[in-house]
């Protein structure tokens, strides 16, 4: 058990490409901290550092007191999941999970007892003797998690582990390696492209984009303030809708215009931002969440309203999510995956959208009106795209 | 008739006539060898289509045993041949594997400075054909006196299979995932032991038929073996000891014996080793 300590962190390969810049951040003892980016977004490298698999350019990496940059991975104490697994072949079950404890010379009746406990946690007892080959996916990720638990290491480190996995047994193992991580109580960094795992497994998050950190925080801090437009963009499923946007503030009314509408600012509003008053006259990006908006109706009068038309339904039973279009295009957040959705012309990538109660029933084309809840409005500076 | 049981059945034939093909073509020359290691050409000659030896002729094993016999007791002392042939394809077959892992692990996988130099190179030693070298290397051997010995013979063949055997194992050393590797210097593994305890299991199949490769050109050279030592009859190896039985005064069926004695290691070492080539070792280990 021990704290990771990353100061001032950074990858700069040989071929001048800057993989990670400055990265600051401090696993506590016992915590399972996530990973979270885009691809290629430098996650994976900052893992594969503190794993000792690659160079530390710039910066010092601690675990526990020990600064560890130049030790090599067996003297760190750390073990891995790969996104691949990398279970050896040539080995059966058995042996793939007691690996570590043969090459440490730990005596082989306690191998044994040790692989047959994992071995009971994972429910990998009845295929201790198979090879790699034989399993399943789900199996194999099983025992690529035994190989890892086994050796009662300082750090857990996991890299993509589910991504291989269908949807349904990535939903199990997620709660399983949730589960197994706060029993064994183990320091865990949990790297992940996929935003649904981060919120749901750490007990932080820290998101990453170009290998620089964006911000670190409870999920829910990060999803209710987030710190600057991509972690805005990023976090939460279906993602906030963001719309460039000009603001007007006058002496007793403020409104926004998004596109060709005006929307009306209530006083609250602005006192909540005061900041936002420095940026009259000028653009910002205004978001909203899906869930935060709502259908005309008398409780919500009071709310800002924007008029738009309905370009899809989505019913999914426990809601309706509805893809709109207020007249203006949805603002770019830098996330490059996005951004390869909307230039493959992906409909649903330009549009924005709003989630529902499922008795509510819309068309196609159909002209609404939203009302957007005060309270959970968001604005980032256009320019650095900073919360305001 | 279907067009998908047309080309089925049209495949299927070809497929067929093809491996008789490559049986005959095979299997009747070494059917012929075995038949006249054993029954005197003259009687093969008088009726073509007996081509199998008589029980008496097979069960005397005369030729066999008397190619065998040392040369003090009358025979043409195949023994030694034998003996220094094994010493030295064996030999050869060590040091170019463990030689050509080592480098080929390395050209794989570590950077160095001219890394792509060194790969782009490998094969170009390859490129000049024995025969070129064949004469310098005889009056450099002569000079510091390598050349009436097993082990001027060795240092060549060394020479020559090293840079297959290494580009290789460099191709196959390549298609190992590089986690599975990463995983054991997590486990605790030094980077010596990745290779001994990851990637050299893994990689049996190719050090297989790289050292079948090897060994069927050390035991079947005989341009280099002709050169270094023809005035030394106590160190020739099979292949030169077969040659000089081309002529007139010895039977036929002691030069086909001697043919036979050659060939029979070769194909075994081949069933022996044919398990390996065929096992997929990596299949199973990494996903996507």
């Amino acid at each position: 058990m021990a704290e990771v300590r990353l100061e001032s962190i950074g990858k700069v390969y040989p071929n001048g490409f800057r993989a990670v810049s400055d990265l600051s951040l401090t696993i506590s003892d016992g915590e399972l901290l996530v990973l979270v980016g885009p691809s290629g977004c430098g996650k994976s490298t900052a893992m594969r550092m503190i794993a000792g698999l690659e160079e530390i350019t710039d910066g010092t990496l601690k675990i526990g007191d020990k600064v560890v940059n130049n030790l090599r991975p067996k003297e760190r104490d750390v073990a891995m999941v790969f996104q691949n697994y990398a279970l050896y072949p040539h080995m059966s079950v058995r042996e793939n999970i007691g690996f570590a404890l043969k090459v440490a010379k730990v005596p082989k009746t306690e191998i044994a007892e040790r692989v047959s406990r994992a071995a009971s946690v994972l429910e990998l007892e009845k295929l201790l003797d198979s090879r790699p080959a034989n399993l399943s996916g789900g199996q194999r990720q099983r025992v690529a998690m035994g190989r890892a638990i086994i050796r009662n290491p300082s750090i857990f480190l996991l890299d993509e582990p589910l991504s291989n996995l269908d949807a349904k047994l990535r939903v199990k193992m997620r709660a399983e390696i949730s589960r197994i991580q706060a029993e064994l109580g183990v320091t865990t960094l949990y790297v992940t492209h996929d935003q649904v795992e981060a919120m749901t497994l750490g007990d932080r998050v820290a998101v990453i984009r170009d290998g620089l950190l964006q911000q670190v925080d409870t999920p829910q801090v990060l999803y209710d303030t987030p710190a600057n437009l991509f972690v805005a963009g990023f976090i939460g499923s279906p993602p906030m809708n963001l719309w460039q946007a000009g603001v007007t503030i006058g002496e007793t009314t403020a409104s926004v215009r998004i596109g060709e509408q005006s929307v009306e600012l209530e006083a609250e509003t602005v006192a909540r931002v005061p900041d936002l008053a420095e940026f009259s006259g000028r653009e910002v990006v205004i978001g909203i969440r899906p869930e935060d908006l709502a259908i005309g109706g008398v409780d919500n009068q009071e709310w800002p309203a924007l008029s738009a038309t309905v370009g899809l339904v989505e019913p999914l039973g426990s809601e309706i999510l509805v893809h709109f279009d207020p007249g203006a295009p949805l603002a770019a957040t830098g996330d490059p995956d996005m951004e390869d959705l909307s230039a493959e012309g992906d409909v649903l990538a330009e549009l924005a959208v709003a989630k529902f109660g499922p008795r509510e029933s819309f068309a196609i084309s159909e002209k609404i009106e939203l009302r957007m809840d005060p309270a959970r409005l968001h604005f980032f500076d256009a320019e650095g795209g900073n919360a305001i | 008739m279907t067009r998908d049981t047309f080309e089925e059945r049209l495949f299927g034939a070809v497929k067929w006539m093809s491996v008789a093909f490559f049986l005959v073509i095979t299997v009747f020359p070494l059917l012929y060898m075995v038949t006249l290691s054993f029954k005197p050409i003259e009687e093969v000659l008088k009726d073509p289509t007996d081509i199998f030896p008589s029980w008496n002729q097979f069960k005397s094993f005369r030729p066999y045993r008397d190619i065998l016999r040392s040369e003090s007791d009358g025979g043409r002392g195949f023994m030694k041949f034998i003996v220094n042939s094994g010493i030295v394809a064996l030999i050869t077959v060590t040091i170019t594997v463990v030689l050509s892992t080592f480098a080929a692990y390395a050209a794989a996988r570590l950077n160095f400075f001219g890394k792509r130099a060194v790969s782009a190179g490998i094969l170009l030693v390859y490129m000049f054909p024995a025969v070129v070298i064949a004469i310098p290397l005889f009056v450099i051997f002569s000079r510091i006196g390598l050349r009436d010995s097993l082990l001027g013979l060795i240092i060549v063949y060394v020479a020559q299979t090293v840079p297959v055997a290494l580009y290789m194992l460099r191709s196959y050393f390549q298609t190992i995932p590089r986690s599975l590797e990463e995983a054991g210097l997590i486990d605790g593994l030094s980077q010596f032991g990745v290779i001994r305890k990851i990637t050299l299991p893994l990689s049996a199949p190719a050090v297989a038929s790289v050292a079948l490769y090897v060994f069927m050109i050390a035991w079947n050279e005989f341009l280099f073996a002709l050169l270094f030592l023809l005035d030394k009859p106590d160190l020739w190896t099979l292949p030169l000891a077969v040659q000089q039985l081309d002529t007139t005064e010895v039977p036929r069926t002691m030069l086909m014996a001697g043919s036979v004695i050659i060939t029979i290691p070769v194909i075994i070492l081949f069933f022996l080793a044919e398990r390996f080539f065929s096992e997929g070792l990596t299949s199973g280990g990494v996903k996507g």
